[in-house]
Order: structure tokens, then sequence, then C-alpha cells
């Protein structure tokens, strides 16, 4: 008796302790919020009104006849085809302070914001700054999430409905409720089933210590422990711990806990803003969020809902007028907005990855930070939709075989490196093998601007009019087979200029090229432009039989792009607390790795490539009036298909293959460059304006022959040369020399 | 003779104490401390001016870091502005990174074109980095 009475004593000791560590430790696990950029707003930025209007509509606001209320917006129309757009900004804490709630007023043109005009302060803004997106969480286990809210942020009417119906003597009982478990016993028994018997105490413990098992024993601890909870906590500290705790619904994957998160989720209001027939609702899906989901199960979500407004009513805690009121709302859900865990799950496993840099996994997933990101919600939504139209359309018209290919797509700012958007899977929803990370692919003539830097960085030899030689090459290394490589075409076109063989992707005088300038230099200049994975020193590696991830080519025509400065990409800008404190700023991080002068000759030849060369097809999708450079990249066997191409706002890499190693038949061109070109087609793309550097002159040259020609002539092509190492020669349109060298040649030979 | 002598060492010594203090203090290119007198036009869209001139007022308090986000804000505006770069560089070699100021200069100055006053202080940046 005595011993058993010790052994008890010591088991309530323990639950006790269990008790008190949960409770005053850290209680709840939060997960990290991820926001994409926000929309900045100015005078001349290019938007269209349908973009403005599908982003506040992801970010929850609604469109209403008179902007009254904060999360409001309404249009109407303006001049010229445009808009006056009346918004009621909410407030937010940015990583550089809080921005209070703003009415503004903006004017947009077709496809340009006009003004804008903050009818709070009545006066003009140059500029304003949306509250970003969420995208998505990093969870702690079972995906919970939720948002903490203090027991004196909740309305009072969502207190009074919990009580009312879970547990009307709550503040009267010691943490059981002998007099409830006695009724449910009879009503059991009786058939009629009007209340639970457990008090929200005992239901706190049950979701927060326990399992949901339902045998005696756990019934027994159950009662115990919120016998223990009420002894050494007030009501009100047991409420706040109750109503960030329960479940109310699912949103795939995602797991919605609290009345914080519950209340944006099906009102799209913070919980300060709930009204009386909101609130009902919440409480009447307690009992079952997923057999009382309003969107789901209106009907009787919604009579479950009166039911509590009812009870509340009947036990005096809800004035008549207030109670009429209720009845008479629908229920005022709004539709579903967001998609399970993450939108857009390989962007944040980039983030992700760059996170776990600077913080523990543990602490991603618990700690609440706020990570604000670098995706543009709207190109990721462009590219989505690009992807899952475009492989569909190749299958057909290639006659592959239905869900065969597969991508990656990176989007970053030309000279910021910041990315903007990023596709790991044809399905870019699924949260699987991210292509755009982890694939390794070869990655064929996506090399070659390294060997022609390497030999533009020799200028005394080298110049984009030097005639290569394109013709038959054996080559044999110590110790290796025999290797003769061929062209696309299958041909040998003579002695071609640097430019044309870049622009038309020649393999042939590209090796010739490489083997002469040194494969070691060529390797050396690759990782100067970002290639940290090591490059095997054999001739094949100069035409991309190296396998590296998109991700690692965007990082290498960053810097090709970006004019010469490695320039690590970036998806994080800031990070946050959970209190909005700030912790870690990203900033712009830099290295010139090469000379101006010679990336700005090869960023012309690039441009070559587009409109003379390879990439002449990317003008279906794209004016030319934009100058876009890139590389096109083409397996052996067709079954890996590239192209990396910058604007002057956007760098973007994409990759078209499949899993299973087969063949496509999908070139360069026709596969990865028709992808980008669709995806940028219709988005703010701005023209690519190099900035010439000092000591560079723009000289008329032959095409085929090299040398200098009058710019009257139609095979003339306009190329920039360093003043010292410019051509000097001069040739007819015929491509003869022109009197002037022939005599100058005859007065050379005369006096050597 | 001596008397030329003197001028010349007094030049010397002359162009040595200002090259000096080039070199000891940084570019006070931005620290005037009227907010809008003799600011050059850094750009013509007014939401990059209302930007920079947020970020020459912190950096004129010592708040580097928020200087910095107002430029990054603004470069995504205008990302081949070079003023944008090379404030971004003064605030680095403010906060004492001056490899990190030498590289931002150099990036200025890829996009400074024939800015000639905007190079001469980039030039000036890039010499007390080094």
């Amino acid at each position: 008796m005595v011993a058993a009475g010790i052994a008890f004593f010591g088991y309530c000791s323990h639950l006790n302790k269990e008790v008190r560590e949960k409770f005053e430790g850290k209680r709840f696990e939060l997960p990290a919020r991820v926001y994409a950029r926000p929309l900045e707003l100015f005078t001349g930025k290019a938007l269209a009104i349908e973009q403005l209007q599908l982003e506040l509509q992801q970010l929850g606001y609604r469109k209403v006849k008179d902007a009254a209320q904060i999360g409001q917006y309404a249009i109407s129309n303006g001049a010229h085809q445009g808009a006056i757009i009346t918004l009621y900004a909410r407030p937010f804490e940015f990583w550089d302070g809080t921005q209070k709630p703003q009415k503004l007023e903006l004017t947009l043109g077709k496809h340009k914001v006009g003004s804008i005009f903050s009818l709070s302060n009545r006066q003009p803004l140059e500029i304003f700054r949306l509250e970003p997106l969420l995208i998505g969480g990093i969870y702690p286990s079972e995906n919970k999430d939720r948002q903490l809210v203090r027991y004196n942020q909740v309305p009072r009417h969502f207190i009074d409905a919990l009580i009312a119906i879970e547990d009307k003597r709550f503040y009267f009982h010691d943490g059981i409720d002998l007099r409830a478990i006695a009724r449910a016993f009879v009503s059991t028994v009786s058939g009629r089933e009007l209340q639970g018997g457990s008090t929200l105490t005992q239901q706190l413990v049950k979701n927060f210590y326990l399992s949901s098992e339902r045998t005696l024993k756990r019934k027994l601890n159950e009662v115990l422990m919120a016998l223990i909870v009420d002894y050494h906590y007030d009501k009100n500290e047991i409420l706040e711990t109750y109503i960030n705790e329960v479940y109310l619904g699912q949103d795939g994957a995602r797991a919605i806990h609290g009345i914080g998160l519950a209340s944006q989720f099906y009102f799209g209001v913070p919980v300060e803003q709930l009204q009386p027939h909101q609130s009902a609702l919440l409480v009447a899906m307690l009992k079952g969020p997923a057999h009382y989901n309003p969107r789901r199960n209106p009907k009787r979500a919604l009579k479950r809902r009166d039911l509590v407004l009812k009870t509340t009513f009947e036990q005096g805690f809800l004035p008549q007028w207030s109670y009429d009121r209720a009845l008479s709302q629908t229920l005022d859900v709004i539709p579903k907005q967001s998609r399970g865990t993450a939108k857009y799950p390989g962007f944040i496993d980039l983030v992700v990855r760059q996170l776990k840099r600077d913080y523990k996994e543990k602490d991603l997933r618990t700690e609440g930070l706020r990570v604000f990101t670098t995706l543009d919600p709207a190109l990721q939504h462009k590219a989505e939709a690009t992807v899952k139209k475009q492989l569909d359309q190749f299958e057909t018209t290639h006659k592959l075989d239905h869900q065969l290919l597969q991508t990656a797509v990176i989007f970053s700012s030309r000279q910021t490196a910041e990315v903007l958007a990023l596709i790991g899977d044809r399905q870019p929803e699924f949260e699987g093998f991210n292509r755009a990370l982890d694939a390794k692919r070869q990655i064929g003539s996506l090399l070659k601007p390294a060997i022609y830097l390497t030999a533009l960085e020799r200028p005394k030899k080298y110049t984009l009019s030097t005639l290569l030689d394109d013709s038959p090459l054996q080559w044999q290394a110590p110790g290796a087979q025999l290797w003769q490589p061929n062209n696309y075409d299958n041909k040998f076109h003579g002695d071609v200029p640097m430019w044309l063989a870049l622009a038309h992707s020649y393999n042939v005088p590209s090796v010739k090229l490489g083997l002469e300038l040194g494969i070691q230099n060529v390797i050396n200049t690759a990782k100067r432009l970002g290639i940290t994975q090591p490059l095997a020193p054999y001739g094949s590696t100069l035409l991309g039989t190296s396998e590296l991830s998109p991700l690692e080519i965007t990082q290498f025509y960053q810097a090709i792009a970006s004019g010469g400065f490695n320039t690590p990409l970036r998806a994080i800008k800031e990070v946050l607390d959970q209190h909005g404190k700030p912790l870690k700023r990203y900033g712009i991080q830099l290295e010139a790795i090469a000379d101006a002068r010679m990336l700005y000759m090869l960023n012309r030849s690039l441009q070559l490539v587009v409109t003379e060369g390879t990439g002449k097809g990317l003008a279906q999708y794209l004016s030319t009036n934009l100058a876009i450079a890139g590389k096109t990249g083409t397996t052996d066997d067709h079954k890996d298909s590239w192209f990396a191409g910058f604007s002057g706002n956007y760098l973007g890499v994409v990759w078209i293959g499949n899993d299973q190693g087969k063949s496509t038949g999908l070139t360069g061109a026709a596969g990865a460059m028709a992808l980008w070109g669709a995806i940028l087609k219709g988005m703010p793309v701005e023209p690519l304006q190099l900035t010439k550097p000092e000591g560079i002159i723009e000289l008329s040259t032959h095409r085929d022959i090299g040398e200098r020609t009058s710019a009257r002539c139609h095979l003339a092509i306009s190329l920039p040369f360093l003043l010292s190492s410019a051509p000097t020669k001069k040739v007819n349109c015929k491509g003869k020399n022109t009197v002037k060298t022939k005599v100058n040649n005859w007065w050379k030979n005369l006096i050597n | 003779m001596i008397h030329l002598y003197s001028i010349i060492s007094g030049c010397i010594l002359g162009l040595l104490l200002i090259g000096c203090s080039a070199v000891l203090a940084p570019p006070d290119y931005i620290s005037s401390s009227e907010p809008n007198a003799g600011r050059p036009e850094v750009s013509s869209l007014s939401a990059v001016q209302n930007l920079y001139a947020r970020s020459t007022s912190d950096y004129s308090n010592g708040d580097f870091n928020l200087a910095e986000s107002n430029l990054e804000r603004a470069l995504r505006i205008e990302p081949e502005n070079p003023f944008l770069w090379f404030t971004l560089a003064q605030c680095a070699y403010a906060k004492g990174e001056p490899s990190r100021a030498r590289e931002l200069a150099l990036k200025a100055d890829s996009l400074a074109g024939h800015r000639i006053a905007l190079k001469k202080q980039i030039r000036q940046i890039i010499g007390a980095a080094e």
C-alpha cells in the first residue's frame, strides 16, 4: 500500500517535471517562413495590370468597390486604357524597418506604372514596396505550421465561443470537470451526445504531450497531467497554449495549427480582425476539421457554426444583436491560397542549402526565422507554365514517349546574380530530385567560351577575326586513343575567323585552338569563371564531356554575362528572427577575374551566336533588337540539350534531357533555346547594351577573310578589337588585297 | 639654384601631403552635410534618385549596412548604374572591407563609360584600398 503510494508519488513527480519543462521551455516549434522578393512600385516600372492583380490576389488582398479597410483594393478605369488602383496596403516588418499600413492611389498605363500617391499621408511617393509573398516554409516534424498569437490578441467572442462549446466550466474547475464527465457518461449511455467530457486542459494535454491512442492508461495520464497543468499555470496561460496548438485543418502536406494561422488560412485576416461569425466557424471545426471543412462541406460547416453561435448566445456570452448579425453572415471563407508545404520546392531547396552554411538544420525548422529571398514570382510562374506546355509539345513533334523529357531551368539577374526563378523538375511542384542543383550532365559546347576567352587574352596572337583552320584533325594524347573530332554538320569549312567558329559552334577549329593554347590554360580560365568541379585535362574536355549541374553552368555564365566578375549566385537577401529582429543580411559579393575589354569582345561574339549562328532561331520568340547573347550546347547522340543566354536584365540557363539516358533528337537550339525564348516571351526583357571599355575600337572586317574591309561591303561585319592589336591589312569586298596593301607589301618585301 | 630647389621640394612635399590625405580619408563624394546640395544627377528615375538620397543620408549617419541595403534596392531597378556600384564601394571601404571595396570599385569602373569625374573618384578608392 505504502509502496504503491510512493510509486504513484514518484510517477506524479515525473509527470510534473515533464509538464513544466515543455510549458516553460521552448513550447512550440515554429517553421521558418520563406518570402519572395517584394514587388517594388515606382513611376516608369514596366508592369501589366494583370500582373499587379495576380500579385495582390496571391497576397490575399480582396477586390472591393471601395478600399476602406486594410487588405482591400479597388480598380477603376483610367485614361488611355490605363487604370487607377486604390490599395490599402498591410503593414510589414522588413529587414530595414517596419512599413506602416498605407492607403495608396496608383495610376497604371497600359504596361507601366504612372504615379503613386499616398492617400494616408497626402503626398506623392517615388517608390513603394508591397509586402512580399510567402512562398513556403521550412517545417519541423510532421509539417506542422502555425503563427503564434498572444492571449490578448484574441477577440473575446472567440474565447467565449470556445468555452461555451468545449468547456463551459473552464474557469471554475481544476483541470478536470467531474460534472462534465458524469454528463458525458450519461449522454453516451442514453444515446444523446451533447458534449464531450474532456476539459480544454485535458485536450491540450492530449495534443501537446500524449499520443492519440485510446487506452485507459493514456486517459489516466491525461487526467493526472491536466491536474498538474492547472495547478501550475493560470487559466489564460493554458488558453493561450491551447489556441496556439489546436489542429484546424490540412493544406496538402502542411498541417494548420493554431488560430493565428487558421484565421489567415480560412479568412485571410490576422486573428485580431476575426468577426463573431468567423470565430464561431473556427470553434465549430475543432470537433473535426476535415469533417467540418468549410470549403469541402459548406452546408455541414454552416450548420455546426450556427449551433456554436446558438450555444454561445444561450449561455449569455453573445448579445442578441451580435447573434442575429452573425447568423445572417455567410461562411465568409476565402478561396484556398497556397499549395501545400512549399509553392516552389526547387527554389526553396536552394534556399535551405544556402542557409545551412550559417544555420543548423534544427534551428531552420524550429526557430521561426523569417527568410527574405530573391525569387521573382512572376518569372517563376511564367517559367513553370511554359515548361509544362513546351515539353509536351517537344514530345509530340519529335515523336518521343509521353513524359520522357525532363528539364532544369535557372534564371538570375545578370549583374547582381540574384536567383529569380528555379525549376528542378518538369512538374515543378514535385518535391523530388532537383535537377537544377544536382543533375550532372555533359555540357557540350557550353564550355567553348572558356577556349575563346583564353585566346582573346592573348591579343598579340588572337583577335575575333583571326583565322582558324577547320580541316580534319587527328590527335593522339600520350597513352590515349586516336581522336578525330567532327563538326555537327560533318563538314570542314577551311579557314574561318574566330568569331564565326564560335557563332556556328564548330568543334574542330575550337579543339585546335584549345590545343594550341594548352588544355590546362583553358581549364584555368574555366576555373576563374567559377567552375569549381575539377575538369579532366583531356582534349575531349574542350568539347564539353565534363559533367556539370545547371547551377554550376549558371555560375560560369554569370561571370561572363557580368563582364568578368565572379558573382556568387544568391537566393537569400536577409534573415530576421521570429520577432522581426534583423539577424543577417547577405550583400553583393564579387571578384574581378578578367579584363573587361576581353569580356566585351567575348560577349559581342556571343551576341553574334544569336544573330549569325546557332542561336538564330531565338528570333522566333524575342526581337533581335534585344541583342541577346547566348550559347547553345548539344551533346553526342542528342542526349542533352542546353542553352545559356542573357539579356540586359536576365541570365538564364536551360537544360532538357531525360533520366533514362536516351537520345531525344533535340539540339540545344531546337530544345533548350526554344524553351528559354518561350519563357521570356512577353516578360519585361531589357536589351543587352554592353558598355564599351576604353581601349576598344570598332572595325569593319570581311566576314570570310577576317581582314579589314569597307563598311559598305555587303560581306562586312563590325567587330571590336583592342587598339593595340587591331588588324591593319585591308581587302576589297571580293577579298583581294587593296591597292594600298599591295603597295605596302611590295615595299616590305623590297626592304627585307 | 637654392631657390629653385626649395620650390621643387616644396612642390614635392605638397603633393605628398595631398596624396597622403587622399589615402587616409575616404573620398568625400557623398559626405556633404546638405542632403541635396551639389548632388550629381545619379539617375533619370526618381525612384533610384530617392533610394540613393536615402543611402547617402545613412552613410552620413554611419549606418553603412542600411546604406548598402538601399543601394542594392536601387541596383535591382538600375543594375548598370555606376554611381550605385561606386557608392557601394565607398560603404565597403568605410566598413573596413578594403578588398570588397576594390572589387566593387572595379565593377563601377567597368560601367562608368566616359564619365571622367566618376572614373577619377573610382580610381581614388581603388588606390586607397590597395
